[in-house]
């Protein structure tokens, strides 16, 4: 399995002009949203991007300090030409 | 903290760490429910497909999986209960040779829930257990009724009985129904609330309490379903059921839904499963779905399980049930089925064409 590691961290994010998560509430402006939705954000990753493999595996793995993680070999995610995936 | 959870919520979401399988034994059920939305079309699940789930939860077991939560849905599951016991104990072992969690549970009706098959299944890590009651007998008899409308309180009753005698680490949900016209039956010091707080769920936290108006979910009696004028008013009564488990002394830490800030859907979580990328639904027939509400809109059919595990999923189908996760749209994540389906979401991304 291609695993290349993309290139958001929460460091790149805490640097962004995105407002910081411990500030959003739940119910939020669409300009104030929560964690994937920032990295989305971020990125330019979009709904597109999750596709799943014959394996149940999402394409791109979000973990938990922000980091995204390319899964799937042979996907056609957009964000394939920015992370060699 | 409460957006702490939230963004953990949303990580989890999408992990490729945790996988989540809804699976529907069956989909017959041995109660007609008066407001049911399934059509119960679809018998057991044939071995090709429980040998599909085996394959799929071993290969992917095998690549390191951490967490497997598996959910046995329907019609009501223990009408297969011989799907059930295979599937429980063969996935059961699958994860505890591959070092994979597993955390089981089902949502049953209560009344084929006996205490050998309680044993059973604990030894096979399925310790959750949903279980609906539509308040008190009279008026639970009233809606939640076998084939020949015969009231299911007394059963269910028993069965909660039998699982608050057991000795086993259980997390039992306990889902009370409410519309307009019951809701004066739950109040007060001699309200039905109290009393399920004083049998259930007070002193022992294996137990939670969830509330959950009923809706028009699409059965053929849904002109006779009361329901609530508006989310707020729904949402006003939520309120006073909490307000009132909390004076019969249940501690806050045995709600399963959120207090007043959260936008809760069907679901009664802020992130539905079926919004999540690593949550399916395996139909009885080997369809695979997202959401447990829909099952005769075509658009919850978003792939298929083969018998060699390969889950099969058409992007096209699967992708806008995942819209909130990208959009963080508050009604596409706890509900995509408002927001996609049936369209009541103010994000256009996540609108049916």
């Amino acid at each position: 399995m291609n695993k290349n590691k993309y290139l958001l961290s929460a460091a790149a994010l805490a640097a962004s002009t995105i407002p910081a998560i411990a500030s959003v509430p739940t119910t939020t402006s669409p300009a104030e949203r929560p964690a994937l939705p920032i990295v989305a954000r971020a990125t330019g990753l979009t709904a597109a991007d999750l596709i799943v493999g014959l394996d149940g595996t999402v394409a791109f793995d979000v973990q938990a300090q922000g980091t995204l993680v390319c899964q799937a070999a042979n996907t056609s995610c957009s964000q394939a030409t920015n992370n060699g995936c | 903290m409460r957006f702490d959870a939230m963004s953990s919520e949303i990580a989890g979401a999408v992990t490729n760490d945790h996988l989540h399988l809804i699976v529907n034994p069956t989909e017959r059920c041995n109660l007609r429910c008066a407001y049911c939305y399934e059509t119960f079309a679809l018998g057991k699940m044939p071995e090709t497909i429980v040998s599909g789930v085996f394959n799929l939860v071993k290969r992917r077991a095998e690549k390191g999986l951490k967490t497997f939560r598996l959910e046995f849905f329907g019609g009501e599951p223990l009408v297969a209960w011989d799907v059930v016991e295979t599937l429980a104990h063969g996935l059961s072992d699958i994860c505890r040779a591959k070092g994979t969690e597993m955390l089981g549970g089902m949502t049953t009706n209560g009344v084929l829930l006996t205490r050998s098959r309680l044993d059973r299944l604990a030894a096979a890590d399925v310790r959750s257990f949903q279980v609906t009651l539509d308040g008190p007998k009279a008026v639970h008899d009233r809606r939640r009724v076998g084939r020949q409308s015969e009231g299911s309180f007394e059963a269910v009753w028993k069965t909660l009985e039998m699982l608050k005698a057991a000795p086993h680490s259980l997390d039992v949900l306990i889902r009370l129904h409410f519309d307009p016209t019951s809701l004066e039956h739950c109040l007060g010091d001699a309200g039905f609330i109290r009393r399920v707080s004083a049998s259930f769920v007070k002193d022992d936290e294996r137990f939670r309490l969830h509330f959950h108006a009923l809706g028009r979910w699409g059965g053929p009696h849904d002109d006779e379903t009361p329901v609530f004028g508006s989310p707020v008013d729904e949402r006003a009564a939520v309120e006073k059921l909490i307000d009132e488990a909390l004076a019969a002394g249940c501690s806050p830490t045995q709600f399963a839904q959120y207090r007043r800030d959260a936008a809760l859907g069907e679901s009664g979580h802020a992130i539905c499963y079926a919004a999540r990328a690593n949550a399916f639904v395996i139909r009885s027939d080997g369809r695979v779905a997202k959401c447990t509400v829909a099952f005769e809109d075509e658009r919850n059919t978003v792939g298929r399980l083969s018998e060699n595990g390969d889950l099969v999923i058409d992007q096209s189908r699967h992708l806008p049930w995942l819209h909130g996760l990208i959009s963080g749209d508050p009604l596409a994540l706890s509900c995509p089925a408002l927001a996609y389906l049936w369209s009541k979401s103010d994000d256009p991304s996540t609108q049916a064409a």
